[in-house]
């Protein structure tokens, strides 16, 4: 049985090769305007876009959505040149926007790389022409094109429809996953918005507690020295009363301090500067900073290490945590010449098999109640020592000392099975962990 | 010596012009606005220059961005002098740029002479 096709003239059910550019192009403009229900358009290239575009292709389809309701798909590359037409083409728009009968997606170009190198157009399920490019950098659509495939059989028209409608959907995805991109993206925008606002709020806090700060500190050194006032000597009861404003003006900055430590720590902006550092000299210095206090109170201080070498550690911050530990130690042992704190570091074969640098403070002082030990950590504990009590901390240092700790990836811990005296220990990894805590990466500019 | 103090904070400012000035020799020049500030230390010559960071309006950062721009922090004596928060690596980014040292307020008056008296010349 023979059909004529009404919109072509051609018999149904065939697949025809075309070689003349010329009658691909006016088969092409006269399948478009035979649309009498929908078009499905791959424009493979920008170029391809372009050509069509000049053709009056693109015009044609505009007009048949919206004066004869034909439902037009066009795919094509996303590009902004092509957005921008595509803009003016889908116009007129209703009020929420949509392009009425007439919707372009983009697609990738290197989806199916078969079909996109070709030209294709399916008109209403019944007809499609495939045209094959030979130059796409040509301009004009007769020799940008070699030959073409028209064909009306409905397994050939079904098979690139259904290749059509799969790249659609795709393309759909696409769009999704562009859209959760950049709303990611906006995301982080505001994410990095926000961490910049908790900086600049800490430092402002910081700024505004130690300012009144310096005036305090100043002028009550000054009051104590003659020299700065004038020549004037205090009497017994002032300076008395100066030096009680002194020591609580260095308290309320050592407080400040921890303050400070614990929020930003909390706030996750507590900084760290690492570096490989020496384990022998960094205790050294410590030890070497604390040695006139220890001296002080008759206290034996010795060290212990086993472990030399380097470690991947901030070395200012170890420093806080070992003279926080020893500074805790010094308040608590005996100031009658039998006070010793030792401290040591040895290798270890950490939980994952990993090396780790131990570290213990061990002193003979009055030791501390293991079911009290892990409240230590915890911020604002402080264990009573009734009226004997001489520790001047905080109750901030030991959160701090696990804040510093944990950053670099180690443990803290008081050891409970230590005989008479305490025993605080803590691990750094050897190998260079991934930090919990951000490097130190602000800058001035 | 000269020294020049730009800080906005009254209380603070003349605690350090009288610590500096009961030394022998100095005398401390206070500025409490950056702009103004900033142009003075164009104009004069000061053998120490203490900036405070937070100034409002045009800031002691301000201060220090433009006198980088100028080249001219290497040829000034400027001492940072501030209580915010400021990272041992802005402390590093800020002495890389030519700033002559970082002073982290509150401060002993023993610290603030030391710092100062480094710039002194012989013959002031």
């Amino acid at each position: 049985m023979t059909v004529y096709s009404n919109n072509t003239g051609i018999v149904s059910g065939v697949t025809e090769v075309i070689q003349v550019p010329y009658k691909i192009q006016e088969l092409f403009i006269k399948l478009v305007k035979s649309a009498k229900e929908e078009v499905s358009l791959v424009l493979p290239t920008t170029n391809a876009f372009n050509r069509e575009e000049r053709l009056g292709i693109i015009q044609m389809l505009k007009e048949a959505a919206l004066e004869h309701n034909v439902s037009v798909r066009i795919l094509t590359p996303a590009n902004i040149d092509v957005e921008k037409k595509i803009r003016g083409i889908s116009a007129p728009s209703d009020q929420e926007g949509q392009s009425l009968g007439l919707e372009i997606r983009p697609i990738e170009t290197t989806w199916g790389a078969t079909i996109t190198t070709v030209t294709v157009v399916v008109v209403d399920r019944k007809e499609s022409l495939a045209m094959e490019k030979i130059d796409d950098s040509k301009d004009s659509f007769l020799e940008a094109t070699g030959s073409a495939t028209y064909s009306n059989s409905q397994p050939t028209v079904s098979s690139y429809l259904s290749v059509f409608e799969s790249m659609w959907q795709q393309s759909e995805l696409y769009t999704h996953v562009r859209e959760a991109n950049k709303r990611l993206e906006y995301a982080n925008e505001q994410l990095l918005v926000t961490e910049k606002a908790k900086e600049e709020f800490i430092s402002m806090i910081s700024h505004e507690l130690k300012t009144p700060l310096v005036p305090l500190k100043g002028y009550a050194q000054m009051l104590l020295r003659p020299k700065f006032m004038g020549g004037a000597e205090l009497n017994e009861r002032q300076k008395t009363a100066i030096e009680a404003m002194s020591r609580n003006i260095e308290k309320l900055e050592a407080l400040i301090e921890d303050v400070m430590d614990v929020y930003k720590l909390d706030m996750g902006k507590l900084k760290f500067s690492m570096t490989d550092t020496d384990i022998t000299k960094l205790i050294n210095e410590t030890i070497s900073e604390l040695r006139p206090l220890a001296i002080a109170r008759k206290i034996e201080l010795t060290t212990e290490i086993i472990a030399n070498g380097t470690v991947f550690c901030d070395p200012n911050r170890i420093d806080q945590v070992l003279s926080n530990l020893i500074k805790n130690s010094i308040d608590f042992v005996p100031d009658n010449g039998n006070g010793k704190i030792n401290v040591r570091v040895q290798k270890e074969r950490g939980d994952d098999e990993s090396d780790v640098n131990l570290f213990t403070v061990e002193d003979n002082g009055i030791g501390i109640n293991p079911e009290k030990a892990d409240k230590l950590f915890q911020k604002f504990y402080q264990i009573d020592t009734g009226p004997a009590r001489k520790h001047s901390g905080t109750g901030l240092g030991l959160v701090i000392c696990r804040g510093i700790i944990e950053a670099h990836g180690g443990k803290i811990w008081v050891d409970k099975t230590y005989g008479s005296g305490a025993a605080i220990k803590f691990t750094l990894p050897q190998i260079k962990k991934q930090l919990k805590a951000k490097e130190d990466d602000a800058g001035v500019t | 010596m000269r020294v020049l103090l730009i800080d906005d904070n009254k209380d603070v400012a003349e605690m350090v012009r009288l610590c500096l000035e009961s030394q022998d020799n100095i005398t401390c020049r206070v500025i409490d606005e950056g702009k103004a500030g900033l142009q003075l230390i164009k104009d004069d010559t000061f053998d120490v220059i203490l900036l405070d960071l937070a100034i409002p309006e045009f800031s002691g950062f301000d201060i220090f961005k433009a006198l980088r721009e100028d080249n001219l922090l290497k040829s000034k004596n400027i001492l940072i002098f501030t209580a915010s928060s400021v990272t041992d690596t802005e402390v590093q980014q800020m002495l890389a740029f030519g700033a002559k040292g970082v002073l982290r307020k509150p401060l002993s008056i023993d610290d603030l002479i030391g710092a100062v008296e480094r710039f002194r010349q012989r013959g002031d």
